[in-house]
C-alpha cells in the first residue's frame, strides 16, 4: 500500500486559508483519502484551500481527479469562468508532479506557488 | 546484469506502490534518465490502474510486467487475463475547457498516449490483454 498522510493547518491571510499538506504518493489507492479530507474541511466551513504538494513524490490521474473535484466543490458560480480558481491553489509541486500538472493543463486553472507565505497572502 | 526485468503481481490498488518501485528499480538498472523514468512510472501506474478497475473490475487477477531495453528505448509489456479493455475508445479531456466545464475522466489514457511514443494494445489468445509501451530516447543524454 502506498503510504499517504494529510496534515491540516489553519492560516490567516486576508482571509482564512486551510492548508492541506500531503505527504506520500497520491494514486488510485490513496486519492480518496485526500478528497474525503477536503470534503470534511469544506463541510466544516473552509472556503480557501492551499494544497501543499512539497512532500508528494508521485501523483497520478487519480490525484488530479481529486484536485479537480476539490476545486469544483469551492467553485463560486459566476466567479471562476475561464480564470484560475480563487479558492484552491497549489504549493511547491516537485519534479514529475510539476511536469504532469503542465501536461494536463492544470496550471491554466490553478495558481502554483513556491512560497508558503506568499501563497497564503494571495487568497 | 539482466537486461529483462519481470514482475508478476496481483491486480490490486494496494500493489501500485510496489509496481512503481519495480519500474524505478528496473529503469535505474537499465540506465533510464530520471525524467523518462518518472514518465514510465506514471504510465505503468495508469495502465495497471485501468486493468484493476476496468479489466478485472476490482476482482483481482494476474498482471505480468516485463521491462527491457531496445537501443535507447525502453519497452514495457503489460499482460493480464482480464476482460477486454481497449483504452483507445476513451475520450480524452479537453485541456482548453474551464475548470467547471472540464470532465475529470480520461486523464490516465491521455497521459499514457502523451508520455509514450507507442502504446499498442492487442487482445491475447484466449482471454486477456497485452499493452506494449515504448518510450524512445529514454536512455543516454537528453
Amino acid at each position: 500500500m502506498a503510504a499517504m498522510s494529510i496534515l491540516v493547518g489553519q492560516e490567516q491571510g486576508k482571509v482564512p486559508v486551510t492548508v492541506l499538506k500531503v505527504e506520500g504518493d497520491i494514486d488510485a489507492s490513496t486519492y480518496k483519502a485526500l478528497q474525503d479530507k477536503a470534503t470534511e474541511v469544506i463541510d466544516a466551513g473552509a472556503a480557501n484551500i492551499l494544497l501543499d504538494l512539497g512532500e508528494v513524490a508521485y501523483m497520478g490521474s487519480a490525484g488530479f481527479r481529486a484536485i479537480h473535484a476539490i476545486a469544483n466543490m469551492l467553485n463560486v458560480e459566476g466567479e471562476e469562468g475561464m480564470y484560475k480558481s480563487h479558492h484552491v491553489k497549489l504549493l511547491n509541486p516537485r519534479g514529475e508532479v510539476a511536469r504532469v500538472i503542465k501536461t494536463l493543463g492544470f496550471d491554466s486553472f490553478l495558481e502554483i506557488h513556491q512560497d508558503r507565505a506568499a501563497a497564503i497572502a494571495s487568497f | 546484469m539482466p537486461r529483462v526485468f519481470e514482475l508478476s503481481v496481483d491486480a490490486a490498488l494496494e500493489n501500485l506502490g510496489e509496481i512503481r518501485s519495480f519500474i524505478q528499480q528496473a529503469g535505474a538498472a537499465l540506465g533510464v534518465r530520471d525524467d523518462a523514468l518518472g514518465d514510465l512510472c506514471l504510465v505503468v501506474d495508469e495502465a495497471v490502474t485501468n486493468v484493476i478497475l476496468h479489466g478485472y473490475q476490482g476482482a483481482g487477477g494476474p498482471v505480468d510486467i516485463h521491462v527491457q531495453r531496445d537501443g535507447d528505448a525502453v519497452v514495457i509489456l503489460l499482460r493480464d487475463r482480464a476482460r477486454t479493455f481497449d483504452g483507445r475508445g476513451v475520450e480524452t479531456p479537453h485541456l482548453d475547457e474551464s475548470l467547471a466545464e472540464r470532465k475529470s475522466g480520461g486523464m490516465g489514457v491521455y497521459l499514457i498516449r502523451t508520455l509514450t511514443d507507442e502504446a499498442e494494445y492487442r487482445p491475447r489468445a484466449g482471454r486477456g490483454n497485452e499493452l506494449r509501451l515504448v518510450k524512445r530516447r529514454a536512455i543516454g543524454a537528453a
